[in-house]
Formats: C-alpha cells, structure tokens, sequence
C-alpha cells in the first residue's frame, strides 16, 4: 500500500530533448583531457559562413591567453578546443537603452545561438543565455575545465561568471583572463567592490602582519606590499598585495607576483608533470640486464622540473629523463623512486616542496645482486702513471683507506700498494674490499751514437733497455730497430735522435742522442787539390786560389761546425777570419769538384 | 520540454545523452527559478537534465556574495557530500569592465531566472538538494531532486 503511494506521490520525469552535436576544434592539444586542463571556446552571433572567421578569434583568444604571464610559462598544461555553433544572424543584439550605449553602435536585435546581448541599463555589460551554454556543453564537451564565450561585434565588452563572456574589441580578451583568475585560481578581485566582496582569497586577507601574511615571501620584492582596500568601514579591514599593479584590479595591468602564484599552484594542482614512465610501475620489475627506467615528463618553459632519483632513499642520480640499473648494481630486493618537483620561481610557497612533489616508485628485484667489491681501470701500472678504482655494490656510503669518500678513486702510487674500500651501511657492519695496484719500474732506456762523423761517413745509432724501439730524427728519420744506421752522413743529418724504449710489461721510457756531422769530406782524395789556401797556419788574411774556372765558393767553419765564412771568388781571393786563432775547417766547391782542409789562425 | 514537480524523481539511465556502457557520467540539470513573494521561497520548477562522459576537475567556481544557491549532493554511502556553491539567478552579481582597466561589480535581481549547473554522477548519489542562501531567509532548502538508477 505504501509503496503504491510513494509512486503516486513522484512524478516519474522523463524528458525528451535532443542533445546537439556540433563540430569540436582542437586548438591545441598538448595531452590527455584528464590530465590537462580543458579550455573550451565557444562563439555567438558568428553565421555559417563566418565559422572560419569564429575559429580563427578563437584561436586567437587561445594564444592571447597561452602567452599571458604565468600561463606562458605552461602551455603544455593546457588544451583548447572550439565549438562551432553557427547563428542565423551576424552580430549581437543592441537594445541601445543603456545611458553608456556606444553613440556609433546599431541598435537592434539580432538571432544568435546563445541570444547574446549588450546590456539594457549597463551597456558593456555583454551577457548569453547561460543554459544554452549548458547544453551545448553538456552534449559536446562535457568536461570541460573553462569555457569562453567570444561574441562577434568590435564593440567593447563583456562579462564574468562561471563562464567567461567577452566580444573581439581589442581589449576584451582582458575580461576573459581576469575572469579565469576568478574561476580558475579563486583570486579576488583587488579593487573594492563594496562591502561584502571581502572574503579570504589567495590575493586579499583581513591579516595585516607582514610576518604571518599569506604572502608574507613576497614583501618588499616585485612590487609587493600590504595596501589597505580602502581608509573607512569594510574596505580598510581588508588587504591586498599590490595598489594598482594587478589584472585583477586594473585590466591593463598584468597578474602581480601574488597572483601568479596562486595561479601556478592551481595549474600544478590540476595537472600532473609526469605523464607516463617506463617499465609500469605496477608490481615487481625482475632487472636481469641493464634496465633503463624512463620518465615522459610535460615540461614547463623553461623547464624547471627537477628529478631526484633515489635507490633504497640514496640518492643515485639527478637525471631529467631517464636512468639505466645493471642487475649487479642492485641490492636483491630494493626500492627505486623518480621524486619530480617544480622549482619554479613563480612560487614561494612555504611547503611548496611537499604539496607539489610527484613520487614515482618501483619495486625491484635483481637476478644478479651485486656484492661489494672493487675494481680497477688497471690493476698494474707503470711508475708515473695513474688508475681508477672503482667500488660497486653497496647500498651505503664507500669510503677508501686514503681517506676518501665516494664509490671512485684515482691513484698515483710509487710503488706497488694496496687500497681498500669500506661499505658502511646504517645499522649494519661495515663490510671491506681490498685490491692491490703493482706498479711496474719504467725501463732503463739508453741511447747512444758512434759520431762525430764526417760528412759522408755512416751515422751509428744503438739503443737499449726495451724490446720495442721507435726511433725519431732530424730530415724525419725513424726507425723501429734496436739499432739503426744513416749512410753518407750530411750536416743536416746532425741533431738528436730520440728513441722511445718499451719493455715486455709496455712501460715506454724514452734516451736522448746528440749526433755531430762535421764539414770536413770523410774521404779526401789526394787528387782532389782544386784549391790552395795560404799560408797556414795563417794570421788574419788568408789567400785563397784555384785554378778551376768559373765561381768558386769557400766556407770556413769552426772547430765545432758552425759556419763562420762564405765567399764567391773566380780564380783567386784574399779573406780575413776575425774570430779568432784556433783550428777551422774549410770547404770549397767549383761546379761538381769539392774538396775541404784544415787551417791553423796563430 | 517542461515538465515539474515540487519534488521529482529522475532517471538516470533514461537521461538524454546517458552512455550506458561508460562509467563516468557528468550530469547537466536545469531549472527555473521564481521570486516566491514577500518573506517566501523562491518557486523552483525542473526543466530538463543531459548526461555527458567523462569526469570533472574540482576546480570549484568560488561564489561569496550574500545571496547564493548551493546544491548539495546526497550520497547512500559515507561519502562526503560536498556542496556546489551557484549564482543565484534572482540576485546577481556582475562584474562591468571599462576600456580604461578599470572594473565595478553591479547587482542585477530578476523575478525569475535559469539555474543551470553540472554535477559529477556517482552511483551511490541518490538526490541532490537545492538550497537558496540569502541574508534575509539564511539557508532554506527549495529542491530535492531524487535519482533513480
Ligand atoms: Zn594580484
């Protein structure tokens, strides 16, 4: 019987009413709907055939938003899309009535899709019919974060609320970001609407004491202070962080740091940085080859994220994409975590660090866990040279018997030594690993020449010490022999020859020999008489003659090979040596003959 | 189109735009709402509910003035039930913007008014009741809206 009357008593409502669907543009799509945040534009008063036209205002509502200052900074975090609804009239309704009406507007009304309207007593004041809104909507973009509408007249104005109305004067697109602080961010507004509008609001508190202030962090830099709203009754309870230097007071200005703030947190309040990571992080992840373990991050510009990636709560690396594991770098069972925190500067909130860190975990298990012990780049050296140790497998900090912390070291020892690392995790005994470096002596290289030679003579070059012998010169002389030889010894053959010496364990050590090549012919033919010079031993003046004919040429070196004295003559000379008394060598040379000589200065 | 009832009963599966085999639902309800008369309260009339997929943000539009509707949802379950604050469409509050930057709010009272607001479905949800906030009456409830599966 009850049950009969509950019936009777509802009316069972079923309401036909045919959900439209209309075309849906994607402005930007930079991710998922869920994990974004969802800008849905819609236009009135735009004809069929101005549907292009609609889109493009649209799209540039999008980038006049997109480039204002915090969203700037976060265009990845947001989609946009439009929805073409097409009015069988152009334009909006004017009803002209208004004391503010603009003198240059038609007046009259027109049939649009959302009945847009400049307003009958406040002119500007451009509103639609909200439930039309609502429907559309409802049947086309349901989840919607934040919708706009853009009404189609030049004619300045617009309006507030849960949706944001505003038309395509240059100036309007303002009313729409000051409204999306409005219903995006929960800002205030920072001008004094009148009594009642004061509420607690990230931008707006009743507290005056700059140490306990809601944005206490940004006193007395950008521009912030604590401004009353006003200097009687309500307004001058209330307080706000800048005097004229806010959208939300003044539309020209743009958001102040307070603002911005509050703006950034609800953006990363809404939209999760990390996208997708890589393996899942669901379950166990089994590591038996090198496992690279990766973040799909939305990066804000410029990117300020910061990754902490930590193994058993060690730090193991700051990597901003990606980490590789091997199975023997891990403990049996461990825990890795991926910590991604906005550093943003745009917010000084004090617990910033907790509310907006995102934490990725995954369970590991390793199929080869590592065991502590050391390794060297080189286990034996030659003398002078250096290696690197290198500690792997421990869950705690190394620290090396010379003193130094960290899982590597590089030595430098003299002599053969050995070095040992300790793990020392919290709670547990320390565990040790010892290698021992040999270092190998250097060989005793040595270099030797037969010199000094004659000119023409065979330079005789000997090493020793090693079992591999590279040899280097003067005229780009080498050789790979223990010993090597230069026949026709000249004087540009003269310098010395470096031969690096290496030995079974390739130790390289490198000797030195100076090899002297003097002017004077190594055989002389007693035929060879082209030339005489006297008297000698000679004081100054020396006469030189020949009986060849043509140019003849006649050097005179020192005792030590250098040149002292060049001189052309034909037939006879006479020269003068001023440096000194002493023996000298002399060359001459006519044509193809040569012959050389010594001569004694008194 | 316009169907009513001091209280009403809805049902869900039958609402325009209702994806059975989706989960999530996004409800869309309207109403119309009418000054009730000296010291009275506001008339309230159901017109139309559509359904839409997906799931909302709670990005809550804040509403402060004095003269507000709340809509409540009621859960069969524990869940927290928590309150959507709306405009009242009777008394409003505008913000008029001015070529010079510089803004003003303007108060705008109708006689009658559409109230239209969107709601996250739950299956547990079995009403949502509608409230008028005003300084003169406080807070009085003028809706139920029942759900049926
Ligand atoms: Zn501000």
């Amino acid at each position: 019987m009850k049950k009969a009357f509950t019936t009777l008593f509802f009316l069972l409502i079923i309401c036909k009413s045919f959900a439209q669907t209309f075309t849906v543009d994607t402005l930007y799509k930079t991710g998922v709907i869920n994990n974004r945040i969802n800008v849905v534009i819609l236009g009135d008063g735009f004809t069929e055939e101005e549907m292009p036209k609609f889109r493009a205002e649209a799209k540039k509502f999008a980038d006049f938003f997109l480039s204002y200052d915090p969203y700037n900074h976060y265009k990845g975090y947001f989609n946009f899309f439009s929805i073409s609804t097409p009015s069988k009239e152009s334009g909006v309704t004017n009803p002209g009535t208004s004391p503010d009406a603009y003198p240059d507007q038609p007046v009259g009304k027109k049939n649009t899709f959302y009945s847009g309207t400049f307003g009958s007593s406040i002119h500007r004041l451009v509103t639609v019919n909200y439930s039309v809104v609502m429907n559309v909507l409802s049947s086309n973009f349901p989840s919607y974060d934040l919708a706009v509408v853009l009404v189609n007249t030049k004619f300045y104005g617009g309006s507030g609320g849960s949706i944001a109305v505003h038309t395509l004067h240059d100036q309007a697109h303002l009313i729409g970001v000051h409204e999306i602080g409005h219903t995006f961010s929960a800002l205030n507004d920072e001008y004094w609407a009148g009594p009642g509008y004061g509420w607690e609001a990230p931008n707006m508190t009743q507290n005056s004491n700059p140490s306990t202030i809601k944005w206490r962090n940004w006193l007395n830099s950008d521009n912030i202070g604590i401004y009353q709203h006003g200097f009687s009754g309500e307004s001058e309870t209330w307080h706000k962080p800048t005097s004229g230097g806010c959208l939300m007071e003044v539309l020209l200005r743009p958001f102040c740091a307070v603002c911005k703030e509050a703006t950034t947190e609800k953006i990363l309040f809404f939209v999760n940085p990390v996208e997708k990571v890589e393996p899942d992080a669901e379950g166990v992840t089994v590591v038996g080859k090198p496992q690279v373990f990766k973040l799909h991050l939305v990066n804000p510009d410029p990117n300020t994220l910061s990754v902490d990636w930590k193994l058993d709560g060690q730090l193991i690396s700051k990597a901003p994409k990606e980490i590789t594991l091997s199975p023997e770098n891990l403990p049996e069972f461990g825990t890795l975590t991926a910590t991604i925190f906005d550093s943003t500067a745009m917010s000084r909130r004090d617990n910033a660090r907790e509310q907006r860190t995102w934490t990725m975990e995954w369970k590991l298990q390793s199929e080869s866990p590592g065991v502590f012990k050391v390794e060297a780049a080189a286990d034996s050296i030659c003398a002078g040279f250096e290696t690197v140790l290198t500690a792997s497998g421990c869950r705690g900090t190394t620290s090396w018997s010379t003193g130094v912390l960290g899982t590597s070291l590089t030595v430098k020892p003299t002599t053969t030594t050995a070095y040992i690392a300790s793990c020392n995790v919290e709670g547990r005994e320390t565990t040790t690993s010892e290698i021992s470096i040999t270092v190998l002596p250097l060989p005793a290289a040595t270099a030797t020449n037969t010199g000094p030679y004659f000119e023409g003579a065979v330079i005789e070059l000997k090493a020793n010490g090693g079992v591999t012998y590279e040899w280097t010169g003067p005229l780009n002389f080498s050789a790979k022999t223990e010993q090597a030889s230069i026949q026709n010894a000249k004087q540009a053959n003269a310098g010395a020859y470096q031969v690096k010496v290496t030995d079974r364990y390739g130790c390289v050590a490198a000797a030195i020999t100076d090899v002297r090549v003097d002017p004077i012919l190594a055989v002389e033919k007693s035929e060879n008489n082209f030339v005489r010079v006297s008297p000698n031993p000679a004081k100054e003046y020396i006469r030189i003659e020949t009986h060849l004919p043509g140019e003849s040429t006649i050097v005179f070196y020192n005792a030590n090979g250098q040149q002292m004295l060049k001189k052309a003559f034909e037939g006879k000379t006479q020269v003068k040596l001023t440096a000194g008394t002493g023996l000298y060598l002399f060359r001459f040379k006519n044509g193809a003959s040569e012959s050389s000589g010594k001569l004694i200065i008194e | 189109m316009q169907c009513s009832s001091a209280q009403s009963v809805l049902k869900v599966r039958e609402i325009p735009g209702y994806g059975a085999q989706v989960q999530d639902h996004i409800l869309f309800l309207h109403f119309k709402i009418k000054d009730g008369g000296e010291g009275k309260n506001e008339k309230v009339e159901f017109l139309n509910a559509t359904s839409g997929n997906g799931r909302m943000k709670n990005l809550a539009v804040p509403v402060h003035y004095p003269y507000q509707i709340k809509a409540v949802p009621r859960y069969t379950t524990s869940h927290f039930e928590i309150g959507i604050t709306l405009e009242h469409p009777l008394f409003r509050s505008v913000e008029v913007a001015s070529q010079d930057g510089t803004i003003a709010k303007a108060e705008i009272t109708a006689r009658e008014g559409n109230l239209s607001f969107r709601i996250q479905e739950e299956s547990y949800m079995d009403r949502i009741d509608i409230y008028s906030i005003t300084p003169e009456r406080g807070e009085v409830k003028i809706y139920t809206l029942n759900l049926k599966q």
